[in-house]
């Protein structure tokens, strides 16, 4: 309940017009790298990244929270609009967006996917909200093994949930890892992998493997796909000129969808989001199968039918509020969203995990606040006030729009130390990420390994020291058996028996 | 006597694939020496340090290698996808290289040209990779408005301080 009252108080800090701006700035950024296909709100996140250097943690939390909504309802625009998600999340989105712009009700559409986000982003922030703090308690019993147990079975399901692509994204995990070996080990003081080097012997910082996995890795992909991006600004031309009243959806259309449809659907998101690696694409495409499966009328769907949209995108929303559980609750990220938000936690030397809603709840507090805010207010005043301005906004010059992310990227990656060692180490690990991307393999997988990296070598020597090299104790305590019986149920459901069948040509992401 | 090489090598050699997992094979390999040349992974009775990377490169060293003899095994990509790779090949940088070392020059001259000069230079080869070399002096103009935005936002407003030519 305390908690609960924090989060309330914490709407105070909006009044200061600093915040505020932080907060909206952060919305309309996520709401445009989303929107743009190709680019994405981890994008944006990744270029703020150097700015909480400076900036005051608690606004920089805020500013992360809006980000990360804009980003999950962004996407529908050019989803709707040219049939192409802008992001990930919202490819179901495009299945009904896209067929209802076609017969002229595009900007229903993309009302309707606005109504949905606002209120699957309010369900999600609020679960999170009253639910977060008894599960930090829990988190509490897990002990040493537990805690080892707890981050295999993290990583294992980021892996595992790569499906199709399993092997990839483990290698691209072990690369992780081993990135994550180089410098001082936590135990002993022995320099592992530095070569001789100085700033080696320190390990590589958060910054350049954020950076350079998400932006310099990006500004590659996307130079090499100019030609198929110059394509899609073309196609965007075409779209007619949308006018302010024709977004919102009417009260009918609303109670034809119904509360329950909104309400599973965001409880799917919510759920979806909790789990490691799943992200804001599974959990719309779990709704909208399950809206698909209930419906009296599922043949209407896949032909423009807002029930479709309401699901996917109430879900989606939903799924920031159960995504940053495992990150407050036990210090583990599970998408490369809140790996950037436990970044900006552990660059102001904030230590996440169990503790954490404990001792920082006055800092967790007011980022819950930002995420409900601009879900409940931000969503809704964008589609409406900037609605009509969508488009040309998308129509960006990609020339300005990526001589401006490089310049942000490499001089961002020079902010932590003041050193070009720091933007050598972006380089290095764009280009390879550039080249994991080219040949398939998933750098997510990448950035949660080495996040991952060191609590798992620690709580894996501890473990077998304690127990002298026994690995059998991860069997024989109750928490960490618990941990390894899920990972099991996980394997099961995600890789032995047969997932779920998408129509062809449809791929959850 | 002729010295041909091994059929999959051969077919190794044709595919871009299976060079990339080669290279990620050798490199785990590599990591997984320099865990082995840290010493035992158990002294005393105590897990040392080199015991989590020799863990972790072993497993990278049989994934890599698996994968490598899988793109082996696929051989190189069809008639169309490698005819692709050929026009592609046949063009020797890339733009994506190209901007590699366009970043490699920038990053190295940073210190020494200062922000202003090396960001300014950096932007505009940025946007003219993206849109070509028509209308540059326009695409200067704007490349000068970026940098003096970035140092707004770095020097300015958040007060890091960047470097400039004379120190």
């Amino acid at each position: 309940m305390d908690f609960m009252m924090q989060v309330a108080a914490s709407f105070g800090l909006l009044l200061n017009p600093t915040v505020l701006f932080y907060v909206v700035a952060g919305f309309l950024v996520g709401t445009l790298f989303s929107a743009i296909p190709g680019l994405t709100a981890t994008l944006a996140l990744a270029l703020l990244l150097p700015l909480t250097y400076s900036l005051d943690v608690t606004t920089a939390l805020m500013a992360c929270a809006s980000i990360y909504m804009a980003g999950m309802c962004g996407g529908s625009i050019t989803a709707t609009t040219i049939n192409i998600p802008g992001a990930p999340s919202s490819m179901m989105t495009a299945l009904e967006g896209y067929p209802m712009q076609q017969r002229g009700e595009g900007p229903l559409a993309l009302g309707h996917a606005a109504f949905a986000s606002m209120i699957g982003g309010v369900f999600g922030a609020v679960l999170l909200v009253v639910l977060a703090p008894l599960i930090a308690d829990l988190s509490l019993l897990v002990q040493t093994t537990g805690k080892c147990a707890l981050i295999l079975f993290a990583l294992i399901v980021i892996v595992i949930a790569q499906r199709g692509n399993v092997r990839r994204a483990a290698i691209s995990a072990c690369l992780g890892l081993m990135l994550a070996t180089v410098g001082l080990d936590a135990m002993m003081p022995i320099a592992r992998f530095s070569f001789g080097m100085g700033e080696l012997a320190a390990g590589i910082d958060l910054m350049p493997v954020i950076i350079g996995t998400f932006a310099i890795s990006e500004l590659l992909t996307q130079l090499a796909g100019n030609a198929e991006a110059r394509r899609i600004r073309e196609r965007l031309k075409g779209v007619a000129r949308i006018r302010r009243r024709d977004f919102i959806p009417p009260y009918s259309a609303i109670r034809r969808i119904g509360a329950a449809c909104y309400l599973k659907s965001s409880l799917i998101g919510y759920l979806v989001g909790t789990l490691p690696g799943a992200g804001g694409s599974m959990g719309g495409f779990l709704a909208y199968v399950e809206t698909v499966r209930t419906s009296r009328e599922p043949d209407s769907f896949g032909k423009g039918n807002p029930q479709g949209i309401a699901a996917a995108e109430s879900a989606n929303n939903a799924v920031c509020g159960g995504a940053l559980v495992p990150m407050l609750t036990f210090g583990i990220p599970g998408d490369p969203i809140t790996a950037i938000v436990l970044g900006v936690l552990v660059i102001n030397g904030i230590q996440p995990g169990p503790q954490l809603m404990e001792s920082q709840a006055g800092l967790i507090a007011p980022m819950l606040a930002s995420l409900i805010f601009s879900a409940l207010i931000l969503i809704p005043l964008t589609m409406y006030l900037l609605g009509p301005y969508f488009i040309r906004i998308v129509r960006i010059r990609r020339d300005v729009l990526f001589g401006t992310i490089a310049m942000l990227a490499v001089v961002g990656s020079y902010v932590a130390t003041y050193s070009t060692f720091q933007m050598m180490m972006t380089l290095l690990l764009g280009v390879l990420a550039f080249y994991l991307r080219q040949y398939g393999y998933p750098v997510v997988t990448l950035l949660l390994g080495f996040i991952l990296g060191p609590g798992l070598e620690e709580y894996l020597r501890r473990t077998l020291t304690l127990s002298n090299g026994d690995p059998s104790v991860f069997l024989t305590e109750p928490d960490s058996l618990f941990f390894v019986l899920l990972t099991l149920v996980f394997i099961y459901f995600l890789v032995i028996r047969k997932p779920v069948q998408l129509k062809s040509g449809e791929s959850p992401g | 006597m002729s010295c041909r090489a091994p059929y999959f090598l051969r077919r190794a050699l044709r595919s871009g694939a299976a060079w990339f997992h080669g290279v990620l094979a050798l490199l785990s390999l590599g990591y997984l020496a320099g865990s082995i040349a840290m010493g035992p992974p158990v002294a005393g009775g105590k897990l040392t340090p080199s015991f989590f990377p020799l863990l972790v490169g072993v497993l990278a060293v049989l994934l890599c290698t698996l994968q490598w003899w899988a793109a082996l095994r696929a051989g190189p990509p069809s008639s169309s996808a490698a005819s692709a790779q050929r026009s592609e090949s046949r063009r020797r940088w890339p733009p994506e290289l190209l901007l590699m070392l366009a970043t490699l020059v920038y990053v190295l001259s940073f210190q020494t040209l200062g922000y202003g000069l090396s960001t300014l230079a950096y932007v505009l080869v940025v946007m003219l990779f993206f849109s070509g070399l028509e209308k540059w002096p326009i695409k200067a103009v704007i490349a000068l408005a970026i940098t003096a935005l970035g140092f707004l936002i770095f020097n300015e407003i958040f007060n890091i301080r960047l470097p400039t030519l004379w120190g």
